[in-house]
């Protein structure tokens, strides 16, 4: 069910940012796009914790918001270094996303069984 | 904060609607950035700008050598006007070329045929900009083309041209892409002129606008 509630929120916001695009400045896209990726993945790793049985409202919420300024805050900090800091981002929130995908997955077909 | 009944229910599929409308409300607004940033050249590897501005300055200096021979030349016209049937033959030429530019007479001889096509659809489309089709018409007008035609529309000194959204509009008419570009002059010359590094078919290729020049050994553009 939460499944559910995630994707009409996930499919309401993006009708809602398609028909009342926000301005992003064409600077910061990167570091938005970081943030994304970070909230992606924490609505990834709430649904596994719900489905686990294990979720918390306050570290759902709280990872969300640490992991997206952190995120963000890294490919700032890359850029000022001149280091590819937002690859460690990617590279993290991009194989954590797999993992609790495919977690997820066994879950929902352990259910069905 | 644990599951513990309806009313914890309730909060985590709030919690999770509210985030994830969050992220969604965000997507299309980054994906436009991204989109619009892929357009320009703000997002190029500098190493390609940093050829293309290279190749661009040889280019200027090249011009800059060719209007320095005509200027002689038309220096050596002038001195040349006392001989009254160099003068009339000259004029004679010069109505010639005149009468094919204003199209007023059909034109038929070698040339070269370019055609454009957009990249409409797909994760980074790509649109044939105003300043990429002058920059283009200019160009084969400069190495040698005597009569151009635009999907079949014949353009004179006065045509303007320019994209009217999807379409395009040469003067009073409007045509759509893909553009099929018919230029009747100096094949070696025209060929030669859009393939200078750097020049119009290279930025066009960075800007993932697909154009293919071919040689044709008779062309005719008539009004």
């Amino acid at each position: 069910m939460v499944g559910f509630v995630t994707v009409c929120g996930l499919v309401l916001g993006i009708v809602i940012g398609i028909l009342r695009p926000v301005h992003i400045p064409a600077v910061y896209s990167k570091y938005v796009g970081l943030a994304l990726l970070a909230g992606m993945d924490s609505i990834l790793g709430g649904i596994k914790g719900y489905l686990k049985d294990t979720f918390d409202a306050t570290v759902f919420f709280s990872g969300f918001l640490i992991n997206s300024l952190v995120a963000a805050l890294l490919g700032y900090l890359g850029d000022q270094l001149g280091i590819d800091l937002y690859l460690a981002a990617v590279v993290v929130f991009g194989s954590r996303m797999y993992q609790n995908i495919a977690i997820i997955r066994r879950v929902l077909l352990k259910k069905e069984a | 904060m644990k599951r513990t009944g309806q009313s914890s229910w309730q909060s985590t599929a709030l919690i999770f609607a509210l985030i994830s409308f969050f992220v969604g409300f965000l997507l299309p607004g980054q994906a436009r950035v991204v989109r619009e940033m892929k357009q320009t050249y703000q997002n190029e590897d500098p190493k390609d700008l940093i050829r293309v501005i290279k190749d661009l300055q040889q280019r200027k200096q090249d011009l800059l050598v060719e209007e320095t021979d005509v200027s002689q030349k038309v220096t050596q016209y002038l001195r040349s006007s006392d001989d009254t049937a160099a003068q009339v033959s000259q004029l004679q030429h010069e109505a010639t070329v005149l009468r094919q530019r204003t199209g007023a007479v059909p034109l038929v001889g070698p040339g070269i045929r370019i055609t454009i096509r957009e990249q409409s659809s797909g994760v980074s489309p790509s649109m044939l900009a105003d300043d990429d089709l002058l920059l283009l018409l200019n160009d084969l007008w400069a190495s040698g083309a005597e009569v151009i035609s635009l999907n079949g529309i014949r353009l004179t000194d006065s045509s303007s041209v320019y994209r009217a959204g999807l379409n395009v509009r040469v003067g009073g008419k409007v045509t759509q892409m893909p553009l099929v570009i018919n230029a009747i002059g100096d094949t070696e010359n025209m060929a030669k002129g859009l393939q200078i590094p750097g020049g119009v078919l290279d930025l066009l290729n960075l800007r993932r606008i697909g154009a293919i020049v071919q040689k044709v050994n008779l062309l005719r553009i008539s009004d």
